[in-house]
């Protein structure tokens, strides 16, 4: 028979495999298929303990996990694709913002030769 | 040598393999079809666990569900930006030992630790345990979880209406 022990070290080897790909992958997919990989360790465990143990919760855990995570997915892959648009914003409110900046950094030290505020959309108030 | 520890063994190969190749691969395509293999054998660990709803639950949720959803959102977003996506990865021997480090600490862990009891046999249908269990006990939390799937609804909707 197969300990409690093998199993748990199978699951370690996933979880350090799913790390090194959410550590090493430079795009939002493939560090999500990491997570996925690690998350999959988890559920390993709790079943392995569950049925070690006779213990039904670890089992009822493992459902909520998948199911969580099914939901954490579709979002996720909803963000990779498709990023939140930016909210307009009232030109008073980018006025105000560059007010404030003007009296931090009167000499422009900061991002130097650039205006992130160019970026946000106005609407006339 | 049991038929059991074979069959561990077999799975655990097939497992570590394709997880390996689901970080390794240069292709995003073959990764998410690495992954579905990765999640099937995961399923056939429950197996061997001796769940057979959990088994069906990780193919119809993870192997069915999350690679139908990954792999449409590759392919959609390939036609849209109209090239392949190459998979880089960067900074591959600090992760791999970072991965390493975590790996031999849990093991390490688990040396210390007493040894485990052996497997109790298995005296109750599990399948009807845990349905017992969803609507006994773990009734509330069921219930979260159902709120949590209708605002994950709720924002898929959001991000899928259309530009005004």
């Amino acid at each position: 028979m197969m300990g409690l022990q093998a199993y748990l070290v199978l699951a370690a080897l996933v979880f350090a495999i799913g790390l090194f790909g959410v550590l090493t992958r430079r795009n939002a997919v493939g560090i999500l298929l990491g997570i996925e990989l690690m998350l999959n360790a988890v559920n390993i465990n709790l079943v392995a303990f569950a049925r070690f143990h006779a213990d039904l919760a670890g089992l009822v855990f493992t459902l909520f996990t998948i199911s969580i995570t099914v939901a954490e997915v579709g979002v996720g892959v909803v963000h990779t694709d498709r990023p939140p648009r930016p909210h307009p914003v009232d030109s008073h409110v980018v006025e105000l913002h560059r007010r404030i900046k003007a009296v931090f950094d009167p000499t422009g030290r900061l991002n130097p030769g650039r205006d992130p505020l160019a970026a946000t959309t106005t609407e006339a108030a | 040598v049991t038929l059991e520890t074979v069959g561990f063994a077999l799975v655990a190969a097939v497992l570590l393999a394709s997880s390996l190749a689901v970080v390794l691969t240069p292709n995003l395509f073959h990764a998410v079809l690495y992954l579905a293999a990765a999640l099937v054998s995961t399923g056939v660990v429950f197996l061997l666990l001796d769940q057979p709803f959990l088994f069906a639950v990780q193919l119809l949720l993870y192997a069915g569900g999350v690679v139908t959803i990954v792999v449409f959102a590759i392919m959609l977003t390939e036609r849209l930006v109209g090239q392949r996506i190459a998979q880089t990865s960067r900074h591959l021997v600090n992760g791999a030992v970072v991965a390493a480090a975590v790996f031999v600490g849990i093991v390490g862990f688990l040396v210390q630790g007493p040894a485990a009891a052996p497997r109790p046999a298995q005296t109750v249908d599990v399948t009807v345990a845990i349905g017992h269990a969803l609507v006994g006990p773990f009734a509330v939390t069921l219930e979260l979880l159902g709120a949590l799937l209708v605002v994950a609804l709720l924002g898929a909707l959001y991000f899928a209406r259309s530009e005004e």
